[in-house]
């Protein structure tokens, strides 16, 4: 009961959205769809439950640190102090006020896209150790890069009008061809996997190892 | 120079951020540890409004009382911090990872197979056909069921110079698109905060 049940459960809820959206439209079927609608529903609640669940760990293992003073215990308090502030002023008085408004628009905005900014210093570090136009892959996968760069930065077409051209060409046809290639290996991967946990042959997403 | 707050504080918040290019500091820690908790409280205020909005709301202004079925599966989660009934957590993961499953699979199987094989073999131009061939041949590059021997092998071979290709747009395309967005910042701090810039 304790696994054998839950796997029944999964397996009968993945069906009946599959199912939800691959049968026609008659009144025969109309459970289906209904009960395909509803469960989908369940589904935003339940998750919005386990973003709770995911808060709750966070605060416990900082909690945790702060309690036995731990090295670091000064930015977990900043991080717990920082995020109960979030979660009291955001329910308590919404969205639109303005202490939520202006840790939102002066924190987490700028911080947001400054660590992604930053990726960009690590992205280009790892591609100059690791590029090494070796071999004829390697060179095309170089070459295709920079012709890309260039092709959406102005010096590119301020070097020739053949880069942006050339960089349009290779997103619409090669690079869509191969993503395309990806897409419909990863979509039949996708539908192995769920069959393997249909089966019960995959129960890790239930804590369990076999 | 900007006199206002919230600008100081973002402008401060993204120095300390781009600091650790250079190494690891102070300064650094205090940036990521306030945006991780002001992203996890974020998350739980929304994750709030949507049991408010879609199961909390119609079921105590409406009546409905299927909303209480998700509502006690989301409960039922917490069950994993009390050791003995821990297992009862299993069930709303059980449903959980049902939706999931069956919203990926149909999206799998629509999506990213029939549609995309019905864009592919629809062919009108040159750049059409072109598409069609290195498909296919990024597709037999996957073939492993069997070496590819003779003539017949440069098929694979053309697909792993398209997929070569692929890679390295998509890399240069992640770069500039982070470079944008460091290019905002520069200009955040140096026009909008520092004023020394248009």
């Amino acid at each position: 009961m304790k696994t054998t049940l839950p796997v029944a459960i999964m397996t009968v809820i993945a069906l009946i959205i599959i199912l939800d959206f691959f049968v026609a439209d008659a009144p025969s079927v109309q459970w289906i769809k209904q009960s395909g609608l509803v469960l989908r529903s369940w589904g935003i609640v339940i998750s919005a439950f386990a973003m709770g669940l995911g808060a709750v760990n966070l605060l416990r293992r900082h909690v945790v640190t702060i309690s036995r003073r731990e090295s670091g215990a000064f930015y977990s308090v900043l991080l717990v102090g920082s995020m109960l502030i979030m979660i009291v002023v955001g329910i308590g008085a919404g969205q639109d006020s303005p202490v939520y408004d202006f840790l939102f628009s002066n924190i987490l905005s700028p911080a947001s896209a400054t660590m992604y900014a930053s990726i960009a210093f690590y992205i280009v570090t790892a591609a100059y150790r690791s590029f090494s136009a070796k071999s004829l892959e390697s060179w095309v996968l170089l070459l295709t890069a920079v012709v890309v760069m260039l092709g959406k930065a102005p010096i590119g077409a301020a070097i020739s009008g053949f880069f942006p051209v050339a960089a349009d060409w290779i997103q619409n046809i090669p690079n869509t061809a191969g993503m395309r290639a990806i897409m419909m290996g990863a979509a039949l991967g996708v539908v192995s996997n769920a069959v393997k946990m249909f089966l019960g042959l995959d129960r890790t997403y239930l804590g369990l190892r076999d | 120079m900007s006199l206002d707050m919230g600008i100081w504080v973002a402008g401060l918040v993204t120095l300390a951020i781009l600091s650790h290019v250079w190494k690891e500091n102070p300064f650094y820690r205090i940036a990521e540890h306030l945006y991780v908790g002001i992203s996890a409280g974020h998350a739980v205020v929304m994750a709030w409004g949507n049991i408010r909005d879609t199961a909390v709301k119609p079921l105590a202004e409406e009546g409905q009382l299927v909303w209480i079925i998700p509502i006690v599966l989301g409960v039922l989660l917490y069950a994993r911090y009390f050791k003995g009934v821990a297992w009862i957590a299993r069930f709303p993961v059980a449903v959980m990872v049902g939706i999931g499953t069956g919203v990926a699979v149909r999206g799998a199987i629509h999506g990213d197979f029939v549609q995309q094989i019905s864009a592919t073999i629809s062919v009108g131009s040159v750049n059409d056909i072109l598409l069609l061939v290195f498909v296919i041949a990024s597709l037999s590059y996957f073939f492993f069921s069997r070496t590819i021997k003779g003539p017949v092998a440069a098929i694979p071979q053309l697909g792993r110079v398209v997929l070569m290709v692929a890679f390295g747009a998509a890399f240069g395309t992640t770069v500039m698109g982070r470079m944008a967005l460091l290019i905002g910042r520069i200009q955040f701090v140096l026009g909008d905060w520092l004023g020394v810039m248009k």
